[in-house]
């Protein structure tokens, strides 16, 4: 056999070694979540007696970020101030907004400028001005030069007056209880530095007053995938992490950190795709080098509701973002896989989002290509293309309806059996064409990443209601 | 012989792709199906649950005022979902119409059935212990006090809370020490099992251990009794202040006096006002604001020049919110102050405070 033919056979065992471990390695995470949900489960309406109503629950102030949202914003503030939660702020930071986001605000919510000492812990953008609402004691608004979302979040930090800073996206929908769900894990454990929530899809669900009002699945295919990719990504791509502290990805959308921590690394970057993240794996990096006993832990229930894009070409463009922010959060904390410091739950997460999420979709887009050119020049022996084809759809179905799987353990969303029927078809139809497509997609993210093209903050066509949000979301 | 090898090899790869893919289908096509059968048992449970609260809210409402005392007939099977109806009730009422509740969960047999949930998910352990609590089984007592020893914050609030409503004056020095043990708690945490025992007991229990626990015990102590309400602990705090030289706890014990604002208590904050640790001095520029004498306002502007930013910002807030200045006079001052930083310190606060005023807002502490 020429040598041609030998690198042909070791090529189809790399790939399927790559394939089998990958796949492996989110059924591990996988086990990991249903361990921790199989320990939480039962009865989980027993556990209303720690809803807590007293009036020492932690402050917080809520970071919203806003660039251009004159459309969105005024209803998706209220229905912030309308949090079940006994003390918290509202920070909302206009970033240089050019469609009269300011005027909005202002209308809407009586602003009179505030001499309030603006105190400047992180580095941030100019600001123009603070203001607070006469009609909403709890709002304030920060007017300042565009920097990016990472910026104003920054100039938001440095306003804050609570020991806890939640950020969220200015289209985010919330639930009344969203707060206080999000902020438990610092009152369970005080060695809690952030807390994410999960975020799930809105697209056909019916919103009312800012507030989800009804839940349902949505009609466009695209939407209808991302709701199980989202289960996916939440439920054990980031739960599965929690108990080994190694939790390295949390969302833009919803999260809430100490804010002493916070600023004590130096508050989000600035330039990045993924600032979200990034300010994740650097308070990993920088806690463990401080040898601080520390937990940065995730609530598994539905905190926050976005939108998904529902035409392609938005859904690239998010997905090129999010990679571009992934492999820049995984570079600049490289050395957290090096130093010693380091814990091993940290290493192996890290390691795994390089490995998996950072180069995992050049391996399989390479994978498809090399099978799909073997199969078609004669390379490949048809029977060994099926049985690759057989492999990545079946572990995919299995990893997919396992997190449905979980939802049914857990949350119950999506109520009606006709929904749960609805999911697991999807389950097996993604694997057929979108999976694909947005590992293609993620290989341009990590191009860019590497040719440092096209840095703004991105804008998504969305059905009416929100704007963009970044984040990571993996599998 | 490498090709041979090769060609064995990949055909080896085929067959275990071509295995494990089938197995992996098989494996989802398994879980698909119990997620469907899970789907339909949950559904039985929800309509099952919407029963037994049709049935037994207007029973319970019927009870608590007194119109009735006998429970609706209850299924075995419906036993938990009654529990759980009768202790979201139960958890919200006091008084006579906590009792009357009391007495018709044992007289609807909850005690056996909450005995039987303490060996099950942690859920429902709580719910176990919760209705033991509601309906004083005092039988039950070292059952429930063995639960203190559990590391499960969630399981030992709710037996803590439990303890504290068979019998609150017993509980006292149980819960106590528990709490003094652990310093995992937050003082949300600490208000809900507090609330239920006798806030002056609970503050002397405290002021013993405060005598008797070593330096680094104290700052969670002091949390203790902010949190238990009663300041009876103040004359072993002023002790204590005398003699403390550890900043973190003279900040506590002056956080603590603030919250109750005795102004026996002002010549401690006086003497702490120039303290070297800025966090001393920032507790002790709120409670001078909190004690608001006329005579403590040179103070609190001389820390309006302080090194500190938060310092100069919570003397800015006391001098405002202590309200023994005027606002033209505070106004003038900031107009005369030749410290830029005491400047706008003062100016912001006296801007917050007009904003407030404003809209009618109390103040926000800040952090």
């Amino acid at each position: 056999m020429s040598p041609f033919w030998v690198g042909v056979a070791v090529l189809q065992w790399v790939v399927l070694g790559y394939f089998v471990l990958l796949q492996s390695s989110y059924l591990a995470l996988n086990l990991s979540c249903l361990m921790r949900i199989l320990s939480g489960a039962g009865w989980r309406e027993a556990e209303w007696p720690l809803r807590l109503s007293s009036h020492l629950e932690p402050p917080v102030s809520i970071l919203v970020p806003a660039f251009n949202e004159a459309q969105s914003i005024e209803p998706s503030l209220r229905a912030l101030l309308q949090l079940d939660y006994s003390d918290f702020e509202v920070v909302v930071v206009s970033d240089g907004s050019t469609d009269g986001t300011m005027q909005v605000l202002t209308e809407a919510f009586e602003l009179q400028p505030l001499p309030e000492p603006y105190r400047v812990q992180v580095a941030c953008e100019r600001i123009r001005g603070v203001y607070a609402s006469q009609t909403h004691p709890s709002l304030r608004v920060i007017d300042k030069d565009n920097g990016g979302k990472a910026d104003a979040l920054n100039a938001g930090l440095n306003a804050a007056h609570f020991p806890l800073v939640c950020s969220i996206d200015a289209d985010s929908i919330l639930a009344r209880v969203s707060l206080a769900r999000v902020v438990r894990p610092f009152l369970d454990d005080p060695r809690t530095v952030a807390a994410g929530g999960t975020v799930r899809i809105v697209n056909g669900c019916s919103v009312r007053g800012g507030f989800l009002e009804r839940i349902r699945l949505p009609r466009n295919l695209l939407a209808l995938i991302q709701v199980v990719e989202y289960l996916r990504a939440f439920l054990f791509g980031r739960l599965g992490w929690v108990p080994a502290n190694a939790l390295m990805v949390m969302s833009g959308a919803f999260s809430v950190f100490s804010k002493a921590d916070v600023l004590a690394v130096g508050g989000w970057r600035v330039g990045t795709f993924g600032e979200d993240m990034e300010l994740v794996v650097r308070l990993h990096r920088s806690l463990s080098r401080e040898a601080r006993d520390y937990r940065i832990t995730f609530v598994p229930d539905p905190v926050c509701w976005t939108e998904a894009p529902e035409d392609l070409r938005s859904l690239a463009g998010q997905r090129i973002r999010w990679q571009r922010g992934l492999c820049e959060s995984l570079w600049e904390n490289r050395s957290l896989l090096t130093a010693r410091s380091s814990g091993l739950g940290s290493r192996t997460a890290f390691g795994f989002h390089a490995l998996f999420e950072g180069v995992g979709p050049l391996l399989e887009v390479a994978g498809y290509l090399f099978f799909l050119t073997g199969w078609t020049m004669g390379w490949i022996e048809p029977l060994a293309a099926a049985a690759f084809l057989l492999l990545a759809v079946g572990l995919g179905t299995l990893l997919s309806v396992s997190a449905v799987l979980l939802e049914e353990l857990r949350f119950r969303v999506y109520s009606r059996p006709t929904q749960v029927v609805g999911l697991l078809l999807i389950a097996i139809v993604e694997n057929f064409g979108y999976r694909q497509i947005t590992a293609v997609w993620r290989c341009i993210g990590i191009l860019r990443w590497l040719t440092g093209r096209d840095r703004r903050w991105g804008a998504v066509k969305r059905a009416g209601r929100l704007s963009d949000a970044v984040g990571v979301l993996e599998r | 012989m490498t090709g041979a090898l090769a060609a064995a090899t990949a055909d080896v790869a085929v067959h275990v792709a071509l295995l494990a893919g089938a197995l992996a289908l098989l494996a989802a096509l398994l879980l698909g199906a119990l997620t469907l059968l899970l789907r339909l048992r949950a559904a039985r449970a929800e309509r099952r649950a919407r029963r037994v609260s049709d049935e037994w809210t207007p029973a319970l409402v019927r009870v608590a005022a007194g119109r009735d005392s006998q429970p609706p007939a209850l299924r075995r099977s419906d036993v938990p979902a009654a529990m759980l109806l009768f202790s979201q009730y139960a958890e919200a009422l006091t008084g006579e119409a906590h009792r009357r509740l009391a007495d018709l969960g044992r007289e609807a047999g909850f005690e056996t059935c909450a005995l039987e949930l303490l060996a099950r998910s942690k859920s429902e352990r709580m719910l176990g212990i919760m209705a033991l609590g509601h309906i004083r089984a005092s039988d039950h007592w070292p059952t429930l006090a063995e639960l203190l020893w559990k590391r499960d914050l969630a399981v030992w609030l709710t037996a803590a809370r439990a303890l504290a409503r068979l019998d609150p004056v017993t509980a006292v020095p149980v819960v106590a020490r528990r709490l003094v043990a652990r310093n995992d708690w937050h003082p949300a945490h600490l208000t809900r099992v507090l609330r239920l025992l006798p806030a002056d007991a609970v503050a002397a229990k405290l002021a013993q251990e405060l005598s008797v626990s070593p330096p680094d015990r104290i700052p969670a102590l002091l949390r203790l009794i902010e949190a238990s309400g009663s300041p009876a602990c103040l004359p072993d705090l002023r002790r204590l202040a005398a003699v403390s030289s550890d900043s973190e706890a003279l900040a506590g014990i002056l956080r603590v006096m603030a919250r109750f604002a005795d102004p026996a208590d002002a010549e401690t904050a006086r003497r702490c006002i120039t303290h070297p640790h800025d966090g001393v001095r920032v507790q002790a520029s709120t409670a001078l604001g909190r004690f608001a004498l006329h005579r403590d306002s040179a103070l609190l502007i001389d820390r309006l020049s302080d090194a500190a930013w938060w310092v100069r910002q919570r003397a800015a807030q006391a001098l405002v919110g202590a309200g023994r200045v005027s606002r033209a006079d505070l106004e003038r001052l900031s107009d005369l102050l030749p410290d830029p930083y005491a400047r706008d310190a003062l100016t912001a606060a006296l801007a917050a405070a007009a904003h407030d005023a404003s809209i009618g807002a109390e103040g926000h502490q800040v952090a």
